[in-house]
């Protein structure tokens, strides 16, 4: 195939370290749109086969699988996922699997619920299949950065966290009172108990069917919980009895659907949707919910036209 | 925007000589008091926060509250008395130079909140604007970059949209900071401040429209053209980089993330004419289950030797009334060093008096009738002889 | 402010078009049209009742995702701070090489720790490096070139702030962007004497400007 005249010209351009000058409106307008997407997907300036492709939203699909967009999109995954950077590597469980989920094509909830095990192998950290894995919710690392400090080991911190990181539950705190209760007596109390028992996220039930953790620091440990607290009900009426009872409930959800598309756009715009974006929402929701491919949410929305408009 | 919802120094000719010199001199009441009578002081804060999500053990400023029961490892041994009800953790705290021993408070505040996020956002903020953004703005001063936040780490719950025309800066790097305020070196390659404050000023309005369709995307960008605008107009300083490192121990580096780098960044900016000025280390902090205070001391002990080269340099710089304090969203609880209802501050100055409204009682609480946060930084701008104090009245009277 | 009214219109036609569409795919909860013009924006603003709210999203216990939504109008916060790890291509895709100074501004230009992310943002500092980086790049841009062998006019100001901003921004410039562009190279440059710096000064003022360190 010949190449056209106009990518010919580009390339002899770019070969003498100049841009063909002045640039058509068609051209600038890809351009620019090639320019969006390379930073956006990769965090690079643009190839110059991307710069001179009149449609560079034709190239998404192709970008999903380049391994800059594995990296960027897996830093941006850890950013949203966790408070701040791990003290150790290992910490940044949800980093590395993530990464793995990319490189292998694996549906997004495999992040979650898949049989991984994220841990320090060395100096290294790898993803190993482990038939006891809960995507990198059981990874050593991860449940001691957030096995929390309850005083009867009950793991809230966790408990929110695995919300948090699935559907992306956020729980705003509430004004306390001097002298406050935090005892399981404590957060049974009226203005505590409404995100700790009552909502359908209720940490303390989610809590429940967590494995307890005993010690502290590098000597943590954890049981399984006790049977009497088998199962709990939440979520609106789900039981469950395990955390991955828990994940497996949420990743069926519409929040978990609601949640990938919503990364997505906050991993492509630097801001959630606005309701004018929600015709392209509902398509990325579609096009996750097909496949269960993250790369597939991200597609949708990065190959329509208000993208680059 | 649509109608409801918006996705809202003198310059420092301070070579390692000249500061042995005023080290020297620091402890001269004459050569001081003569300097502060023929210059005006201007006011500077530097506020430490302790950790992204962290806690200030008052074991440090309150050290008596725990010696009965030996919590957070305090022991009668172990502790130094100020004078006028404030005892301090002696290796810490108490390690620091003189001039700080003699001007230091404990400062006590209570916000009820147990939350990381939430305590950082009482404590820094009124829900609207961050107080140290807002102190900074009515300080007065002529330096174009009034707020300067050292590196990129804040408080994980921080406030930082502009207060009365003055925004939050990062120093990321001191070497084009230095360049930036006119003390770098000049070569071809270096451009001409007017013309360059020309060109910024062309960039700024060729960028109006962008910036005006993206006001939260792009409002780093917006305060950036006119910030750095602003600082190209002002006079050159100069500063030397070199004593600054070595002082500091940083070796030969510019960027600004390690504490120690951070408080050189501070000399620095307190240098430039800055008003406020914030640096959070990113340590160790959030020390849940420190029964014995151990995680806290060792943490503290990695930062005392840099806030002590600050305060020993900065306290000697006649033309300076800086402030330093110590803090962070709460104290540690007992037991097992959880989260507090408040905090208890530390605040090193030239007219700070030595005593405590920040005692905690031996369970490390506060009495329920300690002021609030924003009385704190009323406090603050009393001891800084701010010409405005948008802060209320100050309830804590330890002021020189 | 014909430009302006223009690109009101034109932006308005889009909406129109856009609010079909959606329509098409989901009932838009609203039938009114957008409220007016933003007199800042020159956009269409519209409220929550006229935006395409999409499907409904079921939460646990009841309710409906997405309410926190925001309106938000058409080209609003499209545009976001590019990385330091795009700035390195960047520069070189526009001047034809990295200035040699940019390495020393990683910091500056807030690379985020290994395995993290966050949002750039820009900073007195980060811009007048960004000025530095520039004013040295378009130095060996203007070295040569016959064009910049003598002192920029009105005449050939205006050419070259064309052609730096399709360069740099790959889009035409309005005439405004012209107008502020060569009053740089004829007024603002007076105090500089070597022509070629002169149209140095000029071209780093494009390229310091959100054009191109935005995308």
């Amino acid at each position: 195939m010949g190449l056209s005249a106009r990518k010919l010209s580009t390339l002899l351009s770019l070969a003498f370290g100049l841009l063909a000058l002045p640039v058509a409106a068609q051209d600038a307008a890809s351009q620019r749109c090639a320019t969006k997407l390379s930073i956006t997907l990769s965090g690079k300036a643009p190839s110059s086969s991307l710069l001179s492709d009149p449609n560079p939203q034709g190239q998404v699909p192709a970008l999903l699988g380049l391994a800059d967009f594995q990296e960027a999109f897996a830093r941006f995954i850890n950013g949203a996922f966790n408070r701040g950077p791990g003290t150790t590597p290992e910490e940044d469980a949800s980093y590395y699997l993530s990464k793995y989920i990319l490189q292998n094509n694996k549906p997004w909830h495999e992040l979650f619920d898949g049989q991984y095990k994220v841990a320090a192998n060395g100096t290294e950290v790898q993803v190993t299949a482990d038939p006891e894995g809960l995507g990198y919710f059981r990874s050593p690392a991860w449940l001691k950065r957030y096995a929390g400090n309850e005083a009867a080991g009950f793991k809230l911190v966790t408990a929110y966290r695995l919300q948090n990181n699935v559907i992306g539950l956020q729980l705003a705190a509430a004004t306390q009172t001097p002298g406050v209760d935090f005892t399981l007596d404590g957060r049974q109390a009226l203005g505590c108990r409404g995100c700790h028992f009552d909502s359908p996220f209720a940490l303390d039930k989610v809590a429940r069917v967590l494995t307890r953790r005993t010690g502290e620091g590098n000597n943590v440990t954890f049981t399984p919980p006790a049977a009497s607290d088998l199962p709990q009900t939440v979520l609106g009426g789900i039981q469950i009895s395990s955390d991955k009872d828990l994940v497996a409930a949420l990743v069926s959800s519409d929040s978990f659907r609601f949640r990938a598309c919503r990364l997505a756009f906050t991993f492509l715009y630097g801001r959630a949707e606005t309701k004018l974006e929600a015709e392209v929402f509902d398509r990325c929701v579609d096009a996750f919910t097909a496949d269960g491919r993250i790369q597939s949410a991200v597609s949708v929305v990065a190959s329509d036209a208000s993208f680059c408009q | 925007m649509s109608r409801r919802h918006h996705i809202s120094r003198r310059s420092l000719i301070q070579g390692a000589a000249a500061a042995a010199g005023l080290s020297t001199v620091a402890g001269s009441s004459l050569f001081n008091r003569a300097f502060a009578q023929a210059i005006p002081e201007k006011p500077v804060l530097l506020v430490i926060h302790l950790g992204t999500f962290g806690g200030y053990n008052s074991v440090f400023n309150s050290a008596d509250s725990f010696t009965a029961a030996g919590d957070f490892g305090a022991a009668a041994g172990n502790i130094t008395n100020l004078g006028n009800g404030l005892v301090v953790d002696t290796a810490t705290l108490g390690s620091m130079p003189d001039f700080a021993k003699t001007h230091m408070a404990s400062i006590g505040m209570r916000h009820e909140q147990f939350q990381h996020e939430a305590a950082q956002r009482a404590v820094w903020g009124d829900g609207t604007n961050n107080f140290g953004i807002r102190l900074a703005s009515v300080m007065g001063g002529d330096a174009a970059i009034k707020c300067a936040l050292m590196g990129d780490t804040t408080p994980g719950d921080f406030p930082k949209s502009p207060v009365g025309g003055v925004s939050l800066q990062q120093i990321r790097d001191m070497g084009p900071t230095i360049a930036a305020l006119g003390g770098g070196a000049v070569d071809p390659l270096t451009p001409n401040r007017d013309i360059a404050a020309g060109g910024l000023t062309a960039a700024q309005q060729m960028s109006g429209d962008s910036i005006t369709k993206n006001p939260v995307l792009l409002g780093t960008v917006k305060e950036g053209y006119a910030t750095s605008i602003e600082t190209l107009k002002k006079p050159v300083r100069t500063f030397n980089l070199a004593a600054l490192q070595s002082a500091y121990g940083i070796g030969t580096s510019t960027t600004v993330n390690g504490f120690g780098s951070k408080m050189a960044a501070a000399e620095l900016m307190v240098e430039a004419g800055a008003n406020v000025i914030i640096a959070t280390d990113g340590g160790d902090w959030d020390t849940h289950d420190d029964n014995n205070g151990a995680r806290a001391r060792r943490s503290m002990a990695r930062i005392m030797p840099s806030i002590n080269t600050f305060v020993g340099r900065t306290s000697a710089f006649a033309d300076r009334n800086v402030v330093t304090v110590i803090m962070a969203e709460f104290n540690r609880s007992i037991p097992n060093s959880n989260h507090n209802s408040g905090m208890t501050a530390t605040v090193v100055g030239k007219y700070v008096k030595t005593g405590t409204t920040g005692k905690t009682s031996a369970a490390a609480n506060l009495p329920p009738s300690a002021p609030k946060p924003v009385a704190f930084w009323s406090y603050l701008a009393t001891v800084l002889k701010s010409p405005t104090n948008p802060f209320g009245a100050n309830p804590h009277n330890l002021v020189l | 402010m014909k430009t302006k009214s223009i690109r009101a219109l034109v932006v308005l036609l889009s909406f129109v078009g856009l609010a079909g569409c959606a329509g098409s795919v989901s009932e838009p909860e609203g039938t009114g049209g957008p409220l007016g013009i933003d007199p800042k924006t020159g956009l269409p603003i519209l409220g929550d009742d006229d935006a395409p709210a999409g499907r409904s999203y079921k939460a646990f216990g009841g309710g409906t995702l997405g309410s926190d939504r925001i309106s938000g109008a058409a080209g609003e916060e499209m545009k976001r701070v590019k990385p330091y790890s795009a700035l390195v291509g960047e520069y070189a895709r526009v001047l034809g090489k990295t200035p040699a100074l940019l390495p020393t501004f990683a910091a500056t230009f807030s690379e985020p720790p290994a395995r993290w992310f966050f949002e750039p943002e820009a900073s007195a500092v980060s811009v007048f490096s960004a000025y530095r980086a520039a004013f040295q790049g378009c130095l060996d841009l203007t070295a040569t070139d016959a064009a910049y062998a003598t002192a920029p006019t009105p005449t050939t100001a205006a050419t070259e702030c064309g052609k730096f901003a399709s360069r740099f921004w790959t889009r035409t410039a309005g005439s405004a962007e012209i107008d502020v562009c060569v009053n740089v190279a004829t007024v603002q440059t007076q105090p500089e004497t070597d022509f070629r710096r002169k149209w140095a000064y000029t071209c780093a003022a494009v390229l310091t400007s959100a054009g191109f360190l935005s995308f």
